[in-house]
């Protein structure tokens, strides 16, 4: 045990040190490899990365701020004493709660968790998470903008993102009404599976000080100390997430996607494949829509529209940082099923 | 090396993580090369995001000796650490042009502005006989309406400062004279400009600043999505001059 612990010890400090010299020598490893051919590419990539995550970290800080909070001050009594009791009453109240809430897909994956963790009805979190992101207000707004103020397109996004939710919700609910959803097993404790002891190695009623046993009410230390660890666990997903989306957009060329734009099926698969890679922030992706229309079927927009803010390589990340894998491939075959489905529709319809 | 003995290396990188980046965002956002990453409409968010960040790195400072928590040091830190090491060894700048290339042709077809000039600058008036200058305020407004009312511009002069685009699907004496726009961050910035026409194109490299000057007039051009033939107005060049990269390399719509 005492060698297993010396040897943990050693590849730390090995780690440790080898970051730092790697930190500190970047600028000079920057000045050699951006003589290579490929040098372009990396620089390219590395401000795609770099923006994504700048533009995401701000929500997701707010995300596992919020969910930090519903965790140690939200008491569950009082969170299921205030939830619709009806089955669809509740779905539907959920879906809509966006209106109030108005943040992107960064955020929510957090606040999902630490609803599901409370106990809030599966089914009511999934309809949360894939609604919020579409409808409220700020993205109904700037989609109302981009697309030159035709209400009928922010109509649109609006009743097909809560379709999508709702069906989706309804099924997994129904799916996982017995089994439990969440990953058990965290990064930081691999030693216990009850996820209400946070999961992060520290009992609840110990204070920032370390004396055991005082139990006492959550402090502002405490919550930031929680923030801080919930980032930890999140971030890391992000960060893969924005580098396989940066990567794509580096590597794979976008003009083959032109040539599919007017066929029914292909042009909806082809835009929901685009939504999927690019992982934009749902407050700027009605501007990156509007310049497909015309080349684009009407259904592969709307499509679009609706699957992009619901799924995407980082929220997909994000998701499996925080759901089983099981979990997280029955949401993503719900949801890309039934955006593809509507968009199919709107085609047949020449919407 | 006694006190590091004692202290959680994981934790340690944790908090030098967390520091660095409320260096890094605030560094940016003085020397302003933020505007290479993100539109200045969406830098509000990142003021509350950074005072967080660093009550984070004190509290996780703090907690450095905490003895529950063992938090290891592996693949998920050295993954916090990328964007630092790519941030200090590639110094931001605009996308490059290998880069720029992926993003696809749809910013040169027609409906790349639309929406957008909307909310921008008025569609500024140039005198009957004096060039068209497009600068960074009206570039988005006139190239709708190139787009929209190409006949009545057959003829004008235009000058303009551009980054030279190449597309295969152009012929060998024309080239796109581009802007990258930026809607939100730099992972969404699209390609949009103006067809050039001049024998002289293969002296031009892609992503070199140039400033055009010539004379509007309108061609064929096949547009692949549509299948179908469009009008498309360009420029029949009569000078390129070499140029600095402007102080402001994409336009914020």
């Amino acid at each position: 045990m005492q060698v297993q612990r010396m040897a943990a010890r050693q590849h730390d400090a090995w780690s440790f040190w080898l970051l730092l010299l790697l930190l500190f020598g970047a600028p000079w490893i920057g000045k050699l490899i951006l003589r290579a051919g490929w040098a372009g590419y990396l620089q390219g990539f590395s401000m795609i990365f770099i923006s994504i995550l700048l533009e995401a970290l701000p929500f997701v800080l707010l995300g596992t701020l919020v969910s930090s909070w519903i965790h140690l001050y939200l008491s569950a009594d009082v969170l299921l004493h205030w939830l619709p009791r009806g089955h669809w009453l509740g779905l539907g109240t959920a879906a809509l709660l966006g209106v109030f809430f108005p943040v992107c897909e960064c955020a929510i994956v957090p606040i999902t968790r630490g609803l599901v963790r409370k106990g809030v009805p599966l089914g009511m979190a999934v309809a949360f998470m894939l609604a919020v992101p579409i409808i409220n207000p700020i993205v109904l707004a700037s989609t109302y903008y981009a697309f030159n103020g035709a209400w009928g397109v922010v109509l649109l996004r609006a009743i097909c993102g809560f379709l999508v939710a709702i069906f989706v919700g309804d099924y997994l609910g129904t799916r996982y009404k017995d089994a439990y959803p969440l990953r058990t097993v965290s990064f930081y404790d691999t030693t216990r599976g009850d996820d209400d002891s946070c999961s992060h190695g520290h009992t609840h009623g110990v204070n920032s000080t370390g004396r055991e046993g005082i139990a006492r009410a959550p402090s502002v230390w405490h919550l930031l100390q929680h923030t801080s660890e919930e980032f930890f666990d999140v971030g890391r997903y992000l960060i893969a997430g924005a580098g396989l989306s940066a990567m794509l957009q580096t590597i794979v060329p976008r003009q083959w996607l032109a040539l599919v734009g007017q066929n029914n099926l292909l042009s909806v698969v082809a835009l929901m494949a685009l939504a999927y890679g690019l992982s934009l922030c749902s407050e700027a992706d009605a501007f990156i829509a509007r310049t497909f229309v015309g080349q684009f079927s009407g259904g592969s927009v709307l499509a679009f529209l609706v699957f992009g803010p619901m799924l995407d390589i980082k929220a997909t990340l994000l998701l499996l940082g925080t759901f089983s894998g099981p979990f997280v491939r029955r949401l993503a075959v719900a949801v890309t099923l039934a955006a593809l489905s509507l968009g199919l529709l709107a085609n047949a319809f020449h919407l | 090396m006694g006190l590091l003995r004692r202290l959680s290396l994981g934790a340690m990188l944790w908090s030098i993580f967390l520091s660095l980046t409320v260096i890094g965002i605030s560094y940016l956002s003085v020397s302003r090369k933020l505007v290479l990453f993100l539109h200045p409409h969406s830098w509000w968010a990142l003021a509350p995001a950074t005072a967080l960040l660093s009550l984070l790195s004190i509290v996780s400072w703090r907690g450095l000796h905490s003895r529950h928590g063992h938090n290891p040091v592996g693949w998920s830190h050295a993954l916090f650490f990328l964007p630092l090491l790519l941030a200090l060894s590639c110094p931001p700048q605009m996308l490059s042009p290998e880069v720029i290339s992926k993003r696809g042709p749809f910013g040169v077809l027609p409906g790349h502005a639309l929406s957008r000039s909307k909310t921008h600058a008025p569609l500024p008036v140039f005198a009957e006989g004096q060039p068209i200058v497009v600068n960074d305020e009206n570039f988005l407004a006139l190239m709708e309406a190139l787009w929209e009312n190409t006949d009545s511009y057959i003829g004008r002069s235009l000058q303009m400062l551009g980054f030279v685009y190449e597309d295969p699907s152009l012929g060998a004496t024309d080239f796109v004279l581009a802007r990258l726009i930026m809607t939100c961050c730099a992972a969404d910035a699209e390609v949009a400009g103006l067809l050039c026409r001049s024998p002289e194109k293969s002296q031009l490299t892609p992503g070199q600043w140039v400033t055009v000057s010539g004379t509007l007039d309108k061609m064929p051009y096949y547009n692949a999505a549509m299948r179908e033939v469009v009008e498309m107005p360009y420029l029949q060049v009569t000078e390129i001059v070499p140029a600095e990269k402007p102080a402001q390399e994409y336009i914020y719509p």
